[in-house]
């Protein structure tokens, strides 16, 4: 119980670290990576639906996939031309898991294995899931003013493999991203 | 399932969820905590816990994983009201309406998924109900615990009322180590100079 409640409290660090939004779009106070996390997962979980993939995998990989980055940091498109994070994750992800029950290392380990292989469906499902909650993120963005964000639209949807999420983004670039809550109000 | 309008209804349901990321948990302003975390940020952690506690429990864990994932999700349209608020405006039936207009948005399959999860983690009754609850609360407390040791001394009073409402007994266990613990999980960690 000791090492999960230890657990709890590193995966809590995801609250605080900032995505590379400052550095790329001089965005002021860039959302966390749990918030990107926490959407990912919804959109992973519609995603695999959507493409007849096991749903309850996909999940798995969007929630867990960032984790390491509590102990290196969120280490962006720029920095990645410097630093070689590939193989550094899961080592770290090793480490995280190391005291836990291992029924749970065990299960989170070999969805890991799979998402970084990038071959079984469920990996470019969850892989297609990271990428469009980062383009949803974008979107919103270049919606309240930040213009060099439509850079990053274009460079990171080239990425999309699957049919749905690359209809999704076609979609997401006609859409203003504020526009859902028009017509819900209650104006009596 | 996927026709060009169902696209589009998606897509704005992604949009939707953004506010999430934008909308602060409303409780840790009247303990006095400026800045707060917000709602994406608490229901990120909040799915981990479940995906533990339901897995130490032995109940269905992707059914737990989505309960949390889902429950908060209302809140886009009502906000979250406080338990002051609450006391004022009937929060629950507000969150029931909210996702049944959400779930238009949805395929079907996915939509009724979602409606039915929510009424089912608020009714509290079924075993993955309420091992989801126990984690949403872990979830605050473990974020109070934080606070307390950053010097938020008012989170305490908050610890000691989720202490009286966890129901199973290793949700109970997990809290009895958080309240332990000074929350320092890298102490050790770090490279020697």
């Amino acid at each position: 119980m000791k090492d999960i409640a230890k657990f709890i409290f590193e995966v809590g660090t995801l609250k605080r670290i900032k995505r590379g939004w400052l550095k790329s779009e001089g965005v002021g106070n860039p959302e966390s990576v749990a918030e990107h996390t926490y959407r990912n997962v919804i959109v992973g979980y519609i995603l695999a639906k959507m493409e007849n993939a096991d749903v309850g995998k996909v999940v798995k990989m969007c929630l867990f996939h960032d984790i390491p980055e509590v102990r290196i940091g969120d280490i962006d498109k720029v920095a990645q031309r410097y630093v070689d994070k590939s193989e550094t994750e899961i080592k770290v992800l090793e480490d995280q898991l190391m005291n836990l029950p291992e029924s749970i290392s065990s299960e989170i380990l070999s969805v890991m294995f799979e998402f970084f292989e990038k071959k079984s469906k469920e990996a470019l499902v969850a892989r297609d899931a990271d990428i469009l909650e980062l383009l949803f993120q974008a979107k919103e963005y270049a919606d309240v003013g930040y213009t060099g964000t439509e850079y990053w639209l274009q460079q990171n949807s080239k990425l999309l493999t699957t049919e749905s999420a690359k209809r999704l983004f076609e979609e997401l670039m006609k859409q203003n991203a504020f526009n859902w809550s028009k017509g819900l109000e209650n104006l009596k | 399932m996927n026709s060009m309008s169902d696209i589009a209804d998606i897509t704005k349901f992604f949009f939707e969820l953004g506010t999430l990321k934008r909308t602060e948990r409303a409780g840790w302003s009247v303990t006095g905590i400026s800045k707060p975390e917000v709602i994406a940020a608490h229901a990120y952690r909040a799915v981990v816990i479940g995906y533990m506690l339901a897995e130490l429990e032995k109940c269905d864990k992707n059914k737990v994983m989505r309960m949390l994932m889902f429950h908060d999700i209302p809140e886009t349209r009502i906000g979250d009201l406080h338990k002051v608020a609450a006391s004022y405006l009937n929060s629950e039936e507000g969150e029931a309406k909210a996702a049944a207009d959400q779930s238009k948005l949805l395929p079907s399959s996915v939509g009724n998924e979602y409606v039915e999860l929510i009424k089912e983690f608020n009714a509290k009754k079924t075993k993955e109900a309420i091992v989801a609850k126990d984690a949403d609360y872990l979830e605050a407390a473990v974020t109070a615990k934080e606070y307390l040791v950053n010097g938020y001394k008012h989170s305490e009073e908050f610890l000691e009322r989720i202490r009286k409402v966890m129901v199973t007994q290793s949700a109970k266990k997990l809290l009895a180590e958080i309240e332990k613990s000074d929350g320092f999980w890298w102490k050790g960690l770090k490279k020697n100079v």
